[in-house]
């Protein structure tokens, strides 16, 4: 390590390698800091059906750890509830090298264009705090297009028919169908709905020295077998690694972002715990990039507070940690004669974007596509109609017969957001480190639960369609939002006033202090939103390297 | 303590052997007495209280008979919760404790295809 950098990176998830190896690229410095574990198929090969980033009951395969890392939920009527990272509220990602990437499922959607302008198309929603992003598709297409060759997708790039313009293809071919495609084409033919095989973030055939995916069918929530799931820990890292003026540092949690006497940003502090001793290290920088995701990043912001910045960076307006949201997922069940069951994965073949915009009364709408291969436990916990008997004869019939036979669509939905649905610190609850922890409170607008509901509603009608024997599903209710998809809480904008950072991610107030993840998203599209992540940060990153 | 015969036999009514296996031929009483003295030591009392309520008598009930007495506190608390754990044990991953030899897997179709998979 060095004593100073041109830069500090804060998260080493799907955003902060991107940064890292743009700067590192430029021939500068860059600390890169990871409060988590490096997470490699070779570390960690064992598949805990009970214990991943797809089902955490009791514990989480890409941390942070169960112990030491609480945070605060408070319910709509008022009461609080501390949670751990693997339980229901916690909105938890990951924390570990190459955060989520590392244990994706990976589908690599470019938002629509209508995506960036939501207020401009439908309004502003009483209540809400809907806003345009400050930039447009067509700014970002070409960083969509960097994601997409540098980290690596496969994907029909001529199939979506509402994608905004493209200039170049998929670098790989798409993910081959199963034996749910052909049924879901069925239904999607039968009611007049467009269907495509969805980018994915896999390689289907080798590429940059790694192999192409083995179909394992066991992709979200684990680490890859072969190596052929592309995430920023396989990719831009040891890119950034390789010239040398990149350091990673692991188990890393920033305490704060520094400042002088005068206000001005100058670097940061972290802490490592190792042997039961914390160690804390403070490192200058001339530019610092928080990337920790929508809920750390906030809270980050918040911990750096000194007397000329009493409430934290850039919230002098009391903007850091509003509008959190993330993707609701009405999701539809059906059962059918004809067995479904494919165990070659990823398992995700099939999708429309049909719904992502123009439905009659709602506002938005979202993707929609099949899912992943599903690991039994989750078939009992999640897929099980809600009138079976969950236990007896009758449930165990109903597994044994029909594992095979149901298929599920679901897709993500385009929230609404609302500044009510925020990150603070909390008061009392602190971590291992004795810094207080995220509190999270507030409850998703209504026009996001409508819009779920009608959704869903397209999602049933689309597996009927398909010739389900039967369905089910359960109606959307009103909650907070965040989770793995999370988004909005540091939000770009051309108004100080309104927002946390500039249209580069530039926190305002300071001319050296960044924030790129999903914190930026002033709404977080129909779809899942890592690809959208990873363009912003090429764009903030190149923006970045460029200052330094 | 909990009486390890009563919690067999109701776990044996919740998943039963018929011509695949029940829960405790593939171990799923060991996982629950595991996760009951660790993640779910919270549930262990009233799983504990609730087979002891079912009485000795239990035990010499046939199969079928069990299952009637069952179905009049299926939705009592503890034994809903016992039933999850029972999936859990019987449906998740072999490392866990149940699910010997990946059999469950075997019955409903489900295929692992990572390296070194049957």
């Amino acid at each position: 390590m060095r004593d100073s950098y041109d830069c500090i990176v804060v998260g080493a998830g799907a955003a902060g390698p991107i940064v890292a190896v743009l700067v590192a690229e430029a021939g500068k410095t860059v600390l890169l800091l990871e409060r988590g574990a490096p997470l490699t198929y070779a570390l960690d090969p064992r598949r805990d059906h009970l214990r991943n980033q797809r089902f955490s009951e009791y514990g989480h395969n890409a941390g942070p750890a169960v112990d030491g890392n609480p945070r605060v939920l408070v319910t709509p009527s008022g009461k609080e509830r501390i949670i751990r990272p693997h339980e229901a509220g916690y909105q938890n990602n990951a924390a570990a090298v190459g955060g989520g990437t590392a244990v994706y499922g990976g589908q690599a959607w470019r938002f629509l264009p209508d995506d960036f302008r939501m207020a401009s198309r439908y309004g502003v929603p009483a209540g809400s705090s809907l806003t345009d992003w400050p930039i447009s598709y067509d700014d970002l297409a070409p960083f969509y297009e960097q994601a997409e060759w540098q980290i690596g997708v496969s994907g029909d790039g001529t199939g979506n028919p509402n994608q905004g313009p493209r200039s170049k293809p998929y670098p790989m071919p798409a993910v081959p169908p199963n034996a749910t495609t052909a049924v879901l084409k069925r239904g999607a033919e039968a009611i007049g709905i467009t269907t495509f095989t969805p980018p994915l973030l896999i390689n289907t055939e080798p590429r940059d020295g790694r192999a192409a995916c083995i179909q394992c069918g066991s992709c979200v929530g684990f680490t890859c077998p072969s190596n052929g799931k592309n995430g920023t820990q396989n990719t831009v890292l040891p890119r950034a690694l390789a010239t040398g003026l990149c350091d990673l540092v692991s188990g890393a949690m920033v305490e704060q972002v520094d400042t002088d006497a005068s206000g001005d940003v100058i670097g940061a502090t972290f802490l490592e715990g190792r042997d039961g001793a914390i160690t804390r290290r403070s490192v200058k920088a001339k530019i610092i990039v928080v990337s920790a995701g929508a809920i750390e990043s906030a809270r980050l912001l918040q911990l750096s507070r000194s007397k000329l910045h009493p409430n934290g960076l850039g919230n002098a307006h009391g903007q850091v940690g509003l509008n959190l949201q993330g993707h609701y997922y009405p999701t539809a069940y059906g059962l059918f004669d004809e067995p479904l069951y494919d165990p070659h994965g990823p398992g995700v073949t099939i999708a429309t974007t049909d719904f992502n915009h123009g439905n009659d009364g709602v506002v938005g709408g979202g993707m929609l596509a099949d899912d992943f291969i599903m690991l039994p436990i989750i078939f009992w916990k999640q897929a099980l109609p809600p009138d079976l008997p969950r236990w007896g004869q009758a449930a165990k019939d109903f597994v044994r017969g029909n594992y095979r036979r149901v298929l599920q669509v679901k897709g993500p939905v385009h929230e609404i957001p609302i500044a009510e649905c925020r990150v603070e610190l909390d008061p009392n609850i602190t971590d291992r480190f004795g810094l207080p922890v995220a509190r999270l409170s507030g409850v998703a607008h209504l026009e996001t639960v409508r819009t779920a509901s009608y959704m869903l509603g397209r999602a049933r009608q689309w597996v009927e369609a398909a010739g389900a024997i039967r369905q089910w599903s359960w109606e959307p209710g009103a909650r907070l939002s965040g989770g793995q998809h999370q988004a909005g809480t540091c939000r770009m904008g051309d108004d100080p006033a309104g927002s946390v950072t500039d249209k580069w991610g530039r926190v305002w107030g300071h001319d050296n202090l960044f924030v790129t993840d999903g914190s930026l998203h002033p709404t977080n599209g129909g779809f899942n939103p890592v690809l959208t992540i990873m363009a912003m940060a090429f764009r903030n990153g190149a923006h970045i390297a460029a200052q330094l | 303590m909990i009486d390890l015969e009563l919690l067999r036999a109701v776990l044996d009514c919740i998943i039963p052997p018929d011509h695949d296996p029940g829960a405790t031929d593939l171990g799923v009483d060991n996982f629950v007495l595991a996760i009951l003295a660790t993640d779910r030591g919270d549930a262990a009392p009233s799983i504990r209280d609730g087979l002891a309520q079912l009485g000795p008598g239990f035990l010499a009930l046939s199969p079928a008979e069990r299952t009637v007495r069952l179905a009049g506190i299926a939705t009592a608390p503890w034994f809903t919760t016992l039933a999850e754990l029972a999936a859990e044990g019987y449906y998740a991953d072999p490392g866990n404790g149940g699910n010997r030899d990946e059999r469950s897997w075997v019955m409903l179709g489900y295929e692992p295809r990572l390296p070194g998979s049957r």
